[in-house]
């Protein structure tokens, strides 16, 4: 029964992902908070579940020539030392905490979204005003 | 902008990025695609498919560390590697279909309300 459970939580954001959304930073707190999964095994899920269809869109978008294969790698190394003592601080820490603070990361990241939303509704207004004027 | 700096700030930004995309196990492409498009100048549609490309390296190494440090769990991988591939080819189709904006705002409201009650749920 759990795994149709997780199956049906995993196409959700699934589909989230698929429209360019961030499917990551809807798996981890919909498995942790339906299914009581510890934090740090959603994080890894998260993070290896993304491969294979990562996988398959860059060889979508590299055939469509819309990947810059110039610059990538100089964000990309950096990032993947860095990212191992990322782990090690996580897994480290009590899941309470980790918790806190990714709770903390995702209500920031959809509060700054409805605030871009919010002045491209005004600038939207603005320019009706404007045209209605003319 | 000057080919050193744009060197330095993507180096930043790899540091930056990684680490939270290591330390959170997600959220790197989010933060990725504003940066890179203010960086190198890009257009969004190169800039998001670019950053996968980016992130992808970072995801197998932090999730293989994950793994090694006992956080992988086959029963609840298998499913939802299933349901994600699922659901993403679901998405790119509906993403054609629905208007953006009020998907973004269901997103983030969803977001949101999630973040709030983790942070009640793990201090309760």
């Amino acid at each position: 029964m759990d795994f149709l459970w997780y199956l049906l939580i995993a196409v959700l954001s699934g589909v989230f992902a698929g429209m360019g959304m961030g499917g990551g930073t809807f798996l981890i707190p919909l498995i942790t908070l339906l299914m009581n999964v510890e934090q740090n095994v959603a994080q890894c899920l998260n993070l290896l579940v993304f491969v294979p269809m990562a996988i398959i869109t860059i060889i979508i978008y590299a055939k469509q020539k819309l990947i810059d294969f110039k610059n990538w790698w100089i964000v990309s190394i950096p990032a993947c030392v860095v990212s191992t003592l990322g782990v090690l601080l996580a897994v480290n820490l009590s899941g309470k905490v980790l918790k806190i603070i990714f709770g903390g990361f995702i209500a920031i990241i959809g509060i700054v979204q409805i605030i871009v939303l919010i002045i491209k509704f005004i600038k939207q207004k603005k320019k009706n005003v404007k045209m209605a004027i003319k | 902008m000057k080919k050193w700096l744009q060197v330095l700030l993507l180096i930043a930004l790899g540091v930056f990025v990684g680490f939270v995309n290591g330390f959170l196990g997600a959220g790197g492409g989010m933060l990725l695609v504003p940066c890179i498009i203010a960086i190198l100048k890009m257009d969004t549609k190169v800039a998001h498919a670019t950053a996968i490309l980016i992130i992808l390296p970072i995801c197998v190494v932090s999730g293989v560390i994950y793994a090694i440090q006992g956080s992988f769990d086959f029963e609840v991988f298998l499913p939802c590697l299933i349901g994600t591939v699922i659901g993403g080819v679901l998405g790119t189709f509906i993403l054609s279909k629905l208007k953006n904006d009020i998907i973004t705002a269901i997103f983030s409201l969803t977001m949101i309300s999630a973040g709030v009650i983790m942070i009640v749920k793990a201090v309760a």
